[in-house]
């Protein structure tokens, strides 16, 4: 599952019949293709020059297994990319970054143990990581407050998390909505706006914005409505949407009760009769969950999609393709992957600015005022105090091309204000 | 009034009418004894006054209260005693506990939790063990006792809560014959606080410690009276020669 | 006069008692460890866990090892006090150790209280399956409803727990939670010890081998065990609440039949009925697990791995590892303080 375990067997050293004691003394191997195992079930990532004195401990803790396992090792493989442009590059003030992971599985329960390994036993200087809210809650108390560490958190999400030492680097409900619900009431002429969901907290925090966005705007919500996250059937829902002369399906319901509810949606002729569909988490991992007939037409919001026409970003889905070829898991914004990237950097930014101080305050400060210039998407800028940071938003529309699905970019806009904290 | 009054009791298991119209008294110190061949409902009599089950008919009267379907702690709180068939010394627990157990029996919980009678009782352990022939064994675990000598330390067990009555079933029952003598001796100074009624095969035994006998045939009482007038009885004779 | 003797004489025949050696020797290990392990704080807070987990697997031998109650829902007053104390924390704010101990302490004597009179005091004297699969089923039915519930966080369970206060001094992972943790285990122990040697233990003792037997003595042996099954409930719930402002979480998985098997399966191993043994149990299994965890080979077998060594002691060494070094009769003991010792 893990890349490691496709390190491993791609340099050579033999996988069975080896004692864990074997398998350390002789990791040279391991080691030549950057891989040790560590002492404690999680993986380091160490460089070559690693014993250049004081290396930064960077520590990701994500999804590896489970069901957001999808996600997690996309983040996995981003930080890992990241991380090793950076220390070919020279390192940060002169510092390698060992990259240390400790897998969440998923569960809030098995997270909060192997997260408090990486600030007990692994001492790092920073976490990354997280993907769901849920998973958030749970890590932030043993990294933030209890391992009095500094965490990124890279995924977007409902908002309102505005806990000190804590930043977080995807967007926010005002970054996803203040562009997209303008957009499709005043350049697309729709008003009417479904809002079905799933039952948790960001559907939740973020239909409460977006209700906001789209009164202001001079549009009407519908109906809004929360469904169990499996719910398999939605003719109640079509058939209000039908009823209330619905022309925009915004949607947040999500897998696996999203596959049915788009699929009736589509056979009731929605799209067809002039609807509009969109859903701000989508990604293009997303599209191949359904037929692409689906899927054309719908709009979504994001801080970065892979045909945005940006010279940087294409060289870094270039470089990335070559560390990570034929991989699956896509460096895209919907999985958190742009926002652990932006982490990397952000946190590579702020300890440029601390000479190479790692003491969490210090870092905190600088990476307070933080900026990066380039990233996925474009740079991103920290608004001081929040916590949360300001980068280009995209407007983007799902495209079909002999069955092949793509986003074209509509509309950007600058360094978008989270309005958070 | 006798200290233990059975009148009229029945008890019948599904088509076994195992006690028919049952009439015992047993007179405060007395030694009474239950006798009469297999089957002949002796063991149930002794388990319904111990309260092991409950008559069908009839009532069962101690001390002038009626305790026929009384608990097993009610019983014991009015005064019975009980010495089981098959030896239920606590095996796992010195011969000194075993007995300190039974004498304690009548403390509350915080004086339990507080052990606040063990100095107090372990002179009374002490006597009962000497009595019985046990104190050079009082350290030692309960189940490494010989067969008679646990059934001497169930008796001192069963006396040490100081019972008005003390049911006996099978005392001498695996015992040596030299034990079956110093049972017999063992017993005779309860007398003066403690009546007994011992349900025994032994009819030497029984001889020798009672002076009344209940015999019961097929679940009725055949006949009752002193040792001596029994062994005169035509009808006890009639029975345990036709059928032993 | 001549029993007082031969009382006397017993006693200056007795062997070497190795019980208190090894409460001693545990005690010295447990002072000494955090200093031994001052640079590993991952290892601080794994044997903190352990000595928490021990006031659990306390708490299981007072039920089964002194009383004869196997309750396959220890956890549930664990979980349950947990929840109560994070709660508090999150919706009162208040997470002072003078008030919420006690408050831990409370939910699991009424919590366990309830149950025991449900399940030990009815009419007809309940078998010990049949209390087996009372606590069991009340363990899962906890687990499941908790998994459901939106207030205590569903699945998700409860994080970021407000950390413990003592004044204003507040107590995360590290040396002054393991002294803490270290201190309520030994009152805890204390406490249990008093109450395993009294004249009540003896009672409980009693009970346990032949609970019939002790009916006819004239005790009210429902009541005695009621009453155990609610203090063992307590110190359950005692546990619970340090674990979770421990660990800073607690959720589902902490008050269902997983955890309460893993604190039969601590006794087992240790020796039921010493209180000692349970320790020694926890510390065991607990710090294999920690060691092994990490192997991934072993971990997606390893509580296969568990069962098997559960099954071969309760096979082969019934009495747990104690029983390699302690005889029977010292494991049996004695009850309530010998008369000629304060003499």
């Amino acid at each position: 599952m893990t890349s490691s375990k496709e390190e491993k067997s791609a340099s050579g050293a033999p996988a069975r019949g080896l004692s864990r004691r074997q398998l350390l003394s002789g990791a040279s191997a391991l080691s030549a293709a950057g891989w040790i195992a560590g002492t404690s079930g999680g993986w380091l990532l160490r460089p070559n020059w690693a014993n250049a004195a004081g290396p930064i401990k960077m520590g990701i803790a994500t999804d590896i297994t489970g069901a957001i396992a999808p996600s997690g090792n996309a983040n996995w493989q981003v930080a890992q990319f990241a991380v090793e442009q950076i220390n070919q590059a020279g390192g940060v003030a002169g510092k390698p970054i060992e990259l240390y992971l400790e897998d969440t599985a998923s569960d809030p329960k098995i997270a909060v143990g192997n997260v408090r390994k990486l600030i007990q036993e692994r001492k790092v200087d920073v976490v990354l990581g997280g993907i769901t809210s849920a998973m958030r809650q749970a890590i932030k108390d043993p990294i933030v407050n209890r391992g009095r560490t500094l965490y990124i958190y890279p995924q977007l999400y409902e908002g309102q998390e505005c806990t000190k030492h804590l930043y977080c680097t995807g967007p926010t409900p005002a970054q996803q909505c203040d562009e997209l619900i303008p957009y499709i009431i005043n350049k697309l002429g729709k008003k009417r706006f479904a809002l079905p969901s799933a039952n948790y907290v960001w559907p939740q925090l973020l239909n409460k914005y977006a209700r906001k966005v789209i009164q202001a705007n001079g549009g009407e919500v519908v109906f809004e409505e929360y469904y169990p996250l499996d719910q398999p059937e939605y003719s109640a829902t079509i058939g209000k949407i039908k009823d209330g002369k619905v022309d925009c399906v915004f949607n947040t319901v999500i897998p696996p009760g999203l596959q049915p509810f788009v699929k009736q949606l589509y056979e009731s002729g929605f799209q067809r009769n002039g609807g509009v569909l969109s859903c701000v988490y989508y990604d293009e991992n997303l599209l191949n969950y359904h037929p692409a007939h689906e899927m054309e037409g719908l709009y979504s919001c994001l801080d970065y999609f892979q045909s945005v026409n940006d010279p940087f970003s294409a060289k870094l889905q270039e470089a990335y393709s070559k560390k990570f070829p034929d991989t699956k898991y896509l460096f895209t914004a919907g999985s958190a992957s742009t926002g652990m990237y932006r982490g990397v950097k952000f946190y590579e930014a702020a300890v440029k600015q601390t000479k190479g101080d790692l003491a969490r305050e210090a870092v905190s400060a600088a990476m307070d005022k933080g900026k990066i210039a380039d990233g996925p998407g474009g740079g991103a800028e920290m608004v001081p105090g929040k916590m949360h940071c300001k980068m280009n938003m995209y407007v983007a529309q799902c495209k079909v091309d002999a069955g092949k699905t793509r986003y074209d970019v509509i509309s950007k806009a600058n360094m978008v204000d989270p309005k958070e904290c | 009034m006798a200290l233990l009054e059975v009148r009229n009791v029945g008890k019948s298991f599904g088509a076994l009418r195992a006690l028919d119209g049952i009439d015992v008294m047993v007179e405060a110190g007395s030694f009474h004894g239950l006798i009469g061949p297999n089957g002949s409902g002796k063991s149930t009599l002794l388990k319904a006054i111990a309260g092991a089950h409950f008559p069908d008919s009839g009532t069962i009267t101690f001390n002038g209260g009626d305790i026929t379907t009384a608990t097993p702690y009610e019983r014991s709180r009015a005064g019975l005693s009980l010495k089981f068939q098959i030896t239920a010394v606590l095996a796992e627990l010195s011969v000194y506990d075993n007995v300190l157990l039974a004498l304690q029996s009548g403390q509350n919980l915080w004086s339990l939790l507080r052990s606040a009678t063990r100095r107090q009782l372990d002179g009374e352990v002490m006597t009962a063990l000497e009595r019985f022939r046990l104190a050079d064994r009082a350290d030692d675990l309960a189940g490494e006792l010989s067969h008679g000598q646990q059934q001497w330390l169930e008796i001192a067990m069963a006396l040490a809560p100081r019972p008005k009555l003390l049911l006996l079933d099978e005392p001498t029952g695996g015992m040596s014959p030299e034990e079956r003598r110093v049972t017999g001796e063992l017993l005779q100074p309860i007398r003066s606080y403690c009546a007994l009624v011992i349900v025994e095969h032994d009819l030497d035994f029984i001889k020798d410690i009672c002076d009344h006998l209940t015999v019961l045939d097929q679940g009725k009482v055949l006949d009752d009276g002193t040792v001596a007038a029994i062994e005169r009885s035509a009808r006890v004779q009639e029975v345990y020669t036709s059928r032993v | 006069m001549t029993a007082i003797l031969s009382w006397q004489t017993r006693r200056s025949s007795k062997v070497l008692r190795i019980l208190p050696i090894i409460e001693i020797a545990t005690l010295v290990v447990a002072i000494a460890a955090p200093f031994v392990l001052s640079e590993r704080l991952d290892l601080v807070t794994l044997a903190t866990n352990v000595l928490i987990l021990s006031m659990l697997a306390i708490s299981f031998d007072l039920c089964w090892g002194l009383s004869g109650i196997m309750s396959f829902g220890q956890a549930l007053f664990f979980g349950v006090a947990g929840y109560v104390i994070a709660l508090v924390g999150r919706d009162l704010g208040f997470s002072h150790i003078w008030g919420t101990l006690p408050l831990a302490l409370l939910s699991g004597f009424v919590l366990s209280g309830l149950l025991g009179a449900f399940l030990l005091l009815g009419r007809k004297t309940p078998t010990t399956i049949f209390v087996a699969l009372g606590t069991l089923t009340g363990s899962y039915a906890a687990e499941r409803l908790v998994s459901g519930w939106q207030y205590v966080g569903a699945g998700n369970g409860l994080s970021s727990i407000k950390l413990l206060q003592a004044g204003s001094y507040e107590f995360v992972e590290g040396m002054a939670f393991y002294f803490l943790a270290l201190a309520v285990l030994l009152v805890v122990y204390i406490a249990a010890r008093i109450l395993m040697r009294s004249q009540l233990g003896l009672v409980l003792a009693g009970m346990r081998q032949n609970e019939e037997r002790l009916a006819f003595f004239g005790y009210r042996v429902q009541l005695f065990k009621a009453l155990v099954f609610s203090v063992a409930g307590a110190i359950a719930g005692l546990a619970g609440a340090l674990y979770s402002y421990h660990q800073g979480f607690i959720g589902p998985g902490n008050m269902g039949p997983g955890l309460s098997t893993t604190a039969v399966l601590y006794c087992l191993f240790g020796g039921t009925g010493t209180l000692i043994g349970p320790i020694l149990g926890t510390i065991a299994v607990e710090v294999i697990t920690y060691a092994l965890a990490d192997i991934d080979a072993i971990k997606s077998i390893w509580p296969v791995v568990l069962g098997l060594v559960l099954l071969a002691v309760v096979m082969f060494q019934p009495k747990g590892i104690l029983g390699f070094f302690v005889s029977d009769r010292e494991r049996v003991g004695s009850y309530g303080a010998r008369p000629q010792d304060g003499a």
